[in-house]
């Protein structure tokens, strides 16, 4: 299958009055045209700092210490501030984790839409001023149409305020799909919202990545919402991914420590089991733990991973980072 | 509600603060100073002094006394300014424009450098831009307005002549034999308009020259303030999400500046302008008396020096009237900037 997005090696750093926090540390994984991508992990594993990486949008205290993001054949992180705008908006776009903040309260939506769409050199070419108008409107109410929203007109013309929190975010979604990028990433895109309405829009992001084959980057610490709706999840623990693959392959039989240690720290219907949790603290990343990052808090730790960090292995159909599987180290 | 409504409803709350204003100021006034002082000289007859104090009710509890002001006060009748040597509603009518001129263009001052400069500082935040507009902001804050205006006499008045250079008047407000010889009708009373409506531009001219020291002593101050709020506004609006939505769906810098982030930052920023324009508006009385500008603040100064107790008491009122309007006009504005602000 084409791959949209090939993150290879990426190692991000922020400075600060700590010392150098080393936020990801050399991940390498790809996205394929059309599926959606789970990216899994505890708070401050660095799964927002790879959307930011991705989409260049990182804080200013920030540093790629190495690596390369290659989508459709451009390293993003070789691009101009101006060619990467070009890419942000237009081919890869995102959907934020909370639409009560990420919608500007002092403009209607309406507004904020148009700005979105006069991204499109096919809307901001068209020279008269009402003709576009009336592209730019067609555009909203198609856009709202697809993800379900009653009364469009009535949304363009709201601010923020006035809708709820379901309808903002069905409103950040539709923008994210109104000029069909091939890549959206999505950052924890339901934290924010109840439970039922969670739900409906993972449904309405599956579907409308269905209708236009998009590929979906999903960042969550919900590993129930990644079984339901992505094809392929890599797990991330203190700034490196630990184990990558298909879903159905990783859930039935998890390889790494640390995913068979959040699989059993999710509560389950079918058995009357104790929900177990992971022992220890995730490691400070200004002084990472030498060896594994994991080896702290590993229960099948050895000598081994004290010592050197385990690299990259393809095992049973997935990729892995653990000296267990390592057979000439770990298999005694 | 709608935004009249609100604005009415405002106007009646108006009555009631000037209302209390002229309760406490007409106490204090009539407690603490003489107010036959502005009727009698020491040659007045003594049989005279009597007939005055009737006349005008003296003689009388000071709640009725209170209540005979309040009448004068609705009716335009507002007694004699000893200082401005003229019935006081003229000596507002002459003093107000004055102060009027020297606030708009102090205000077009402050904001024309405040407010693009604290931008500046926000986005170049920890930059040398930052640092530089950080220290002048600084500067202007704690530079003392009597030292300033001081200064700015001695370098672009007096300095400048001694050394042969163009200077600037260093007080009053228009060349008076200027005036005599390019007479100009008093239409709002404010001199650099009038002059300018009616083809006058000599006088215009001059009574701009006149405006630019104490424009620029009143707006130093200022400057800083309004540097160091829009810079500070600025930094926390383009730290929130929406910004960062923004920028993730590509669009330009300028209008992710300019447009998204500049109207949120500017809603705190309007409230100051405003306080500091009703501020300025009730007479800079520092600047007006070092460079003897014939405003509001200069004729309070010297009623207060010289006991004028109908003046004092009009100045307040004047100066309610002011503040109370300027805060309802930045309210209506808040209206308009956020529209999450609901009446």
């Amino acid at each position: 299958m084409e791959k949209v997005l090939e993150v290879k090696d990426l190692s991000v750093q922020f400075k600060t009055y700590r010392g150098i926090v080393k936020a990801l540390n050399g991940i390498s994984f790809d996205v394929l045209k059309g599926e959606m991508l789970g990216l899994a992990g505890e708070t401050g594993s660095g799964k927002s700092v790879t959307s930011q990486a991705i989409m260049r949008t990182l804080p200013e205290n920030s540093k790629i210490a190495g690596g390369s993001v290659l989508f459709e054949g451009k390293d993003l992180l070789k691009l101009t501030e101006k060619d990467i705008e070009m890419v942000r908006g237009r081919s890869i776009t995102a959907v934020f984790q909370d639409p009560h903040t990420y919608l500007n309260p002092v403009f209607r939506i309406g507004q904020q839409f148009k700005d979105i769409l006069l991204n499109d050199p096919a809307i901001s070419s068209i020279k008269d001023k009402k003709k576009r108008e009336a592209t730019i409107n067609e555009k909203m109410t198609q856009s709202f149409r697809d993800v379900k929203m009653p009364s469009p007109e009535r949304i363009i013309r709201s601010y923020p305020h006035e809708l709820s929190g379901g309808m903002k975010q069905r409103v950040l979604i539709a923008m994210a799909f109104s000029l069909k990028p091939s890549l959206i990433i999505a950052d924890e895109p339901t934290t924010a919202l109840d439970v039922t309405i969670q739900a409906q829009v993972l449904r309405l992001m599956r579907e409308l990545q269905k209708k236009y084959h998009t590929s979906v980057v999903l960042i969550t610490h919900d590993l129930g919402v990644i079984a339901e709706n992505c094809d392929r999840i890599a797990i991330m623990y203190a700034g490196r991914i630990v184990e990558f693959g298909d879903v159905k392959t990783v859930y039935a039989k998890p390889l790494h420590p640390y995913t068979q240690g959040l699989m059993r720290a999710l509560p389950r219907a079918d058995k009357d089991a104790q929900i177990e949790s992971i022992g220890g603290t995730v490691p400070d990343l200004v002084n990472p733990p030498k060896g594994c990052t994991f080896h702290e808090r590993c229960r099948n730790v050895m000598d081994v991973c004290k010592t050197s960090p385990p690299s990259p292995l393809f095992h049973e159909g997935r990729i892995v980072e653990c000296h267990l599987y390592n057979e000439p180290l770990g298999g005694s | 509600m709608k935004i009249y409504e609100y604005a009415i409803r405002r106007i009646f709350l108006l009555i009631f603060v000037i209302f209390g204003v002229t309760i406490i100021t007409f106490i204090f006034t009539r407690v603490l100073l003489n107010p036959l002082a502005a009727y009698i000289t020491d040659k007045t007859p003594p049989d005279a002094v009597i007939a005055i104090i009737q006349a005008h009710g003296f003689d009388r509890p000071i709640y009725e006394q209170y209540f005979i002001y309040l009448k004068d006060l609705v009716t335009l009748d507002w007694g004699w300014s000893n200082v401005g040597h003229m019935a006081l509603t003229d000596a507002i009518r002459t003093f107000f424009p004055a102060t009027v001129e020297l606030t708009i263009l102090a205000i077009i001052i402050t904001v024309l450098i405040g407010v693009p400069l604290g931008i500046i500082s926000a986005l170049k935040n920890n930059k040398w831009q930052d640092h530089a507009s950080r220290i002048f902001s600084l500067v202007g804050i704690s530079i003392p307005v009597f030292w300033l205006g001081l200064s700015l006499q001695y370098a672009f008045t007096y300095w400048t002549r001694s050394i042969g250079l163009p200077f600037l008047p260093s007080t009053g407000r228009v060349d008076p034999l200027l005036l005599i010889q390019n007479p100009v009708q008093g239409w709002t009373g404010m001199l650099m308009l009038d002059s300018f409506l009616q083809g006058n531009f000599v006088i215009t001219l001059d009574v701009f020259k006149h405006l630019i020291l104490p424009a620029i002593t009143l707006a130093f101050l200022n400057v800083g303030i309004l540097t160091r709020l829009t810079r500070s506004s600025m930094l926390e609006v383009i730290r929130q999400d929406y910004i960062t939505m923004a920028k993730a769906y590509g669009l330009p810098r300028r209008v992710i500046i300019y447009k998204y982030a500049l109207k949120n930052a500017m809603i705190p920023v309007i409230t100051s302008v405003g306080l500091i324009f009703g501020g300025m508006l009730g007479g800079a009385i520092i600047t007006e008396s070092i460079f003897s500008y014939p405003g509001m603040g200069w004729l309070s100064y010297r009623a207060i020096v010289f006991n004028d107790s109908n003046t004092i008491l009009a100045y307040v009122v004047v100066v309610a009237i002011i503040f109370v309007s300027v805060n309802l006009l930045v309210d209506i504005i808040y209206a308009w900037l956020d529209p999450r602000i609901k009446y």
